[in-house]
């Protein structure tokens, strides 16, 4: 699934130890999402919402889920 | 955090308890049955153990003395990729484990029957615990 966390990220000056610090993950965690070789669970993807404090939807892409369902 | 705390602790208890019983083989092997080369093997198996579990409760405590340790720790237990890792690797060892057991057993009863089942037992004892902990979760989840 593609994210615009490393976009949100490079804006905010943030980085991916401080934003895995903060919503209680693994760096690597943070970089797998970000690669797209995994999918952040509901209560991560919330949290990770509120702290760029914007929606899940504006963060993860999933117009690849919703192409699936079409096909 | 604080259920957190109280989880490593009682590991630290549980590694103490852990150690306390390996002792008792230690002295059997120690005063009442007959050095070989067998019990001394036997007597390293345990010391090793002993020393891991000891290192492993240095490391807790260590941990459980920093607040900010504890939550790397914290983190590092709960992180959900490293769940899913885990909960993957466990299923497709398992399987492995089990598929080869099966092969061995087959292979085995060619050549020797206490062999042979020995690792039906434990094959039998495997796809036992593998159903008891799939009712389990069914339950759970």
């Amino acid at each position: 699934m593609k994210t615009r966390i490393p976009e949100l990220r490079k804006v905010r000056k943030i980085s991916q130890e401080e934003l895995a610090l903060a919503v209680g993950v693994t760096r690597q965690t943070i970089t797998s999402i970000e690669v797209g070789k995994y999918t952040a669970s509901l209560p991560l993807a919330y949290k990770i919402a509120k702290y760029f404090g914007l929606s899940i939807e504006e963060i993860f892409d999933f117009s690849d889920l919703e192409e699936n369902e079409n096909e | 955090m604080n259920e957190f705390r109280k989880r490593i602790k009682m590991r630290v208890i549980l590694g103490g308890l852990f150690c306390a019983l390996l002792m008792i083989p230690n002295v059997v092997l120690n005063f009442l049955v007959e050095r070989s080369d067998f019990t001394g093997f036997v007597m390293g198996f345990f010391v090793a153990s002993e020393a891991i579990v000891i290192v492993l409760m240095a490391k807790y405590i260590a941990t459980l003395r920093s607040e900010e340790e504890l939550k790397k720790l914290y983190i590092k237990e709960t992180d959900e990729r490293g769940v899913t890792i885990r909960t993957q690797a466990g299923r497709t060892g398992l399987c492995i484990v089990f598929g080869t057991l099966i092969i061995a057993v087959l292979i085995s009863g060619y050549f020797s029957k206490t062999v042979f089942f020995t690792l039906l037992g434990v094959s039998l004892f495997t796809s036992l615990v593998m159903i008891l902990t799939k009712l389990y979760y069914n339950m759970k989840v």
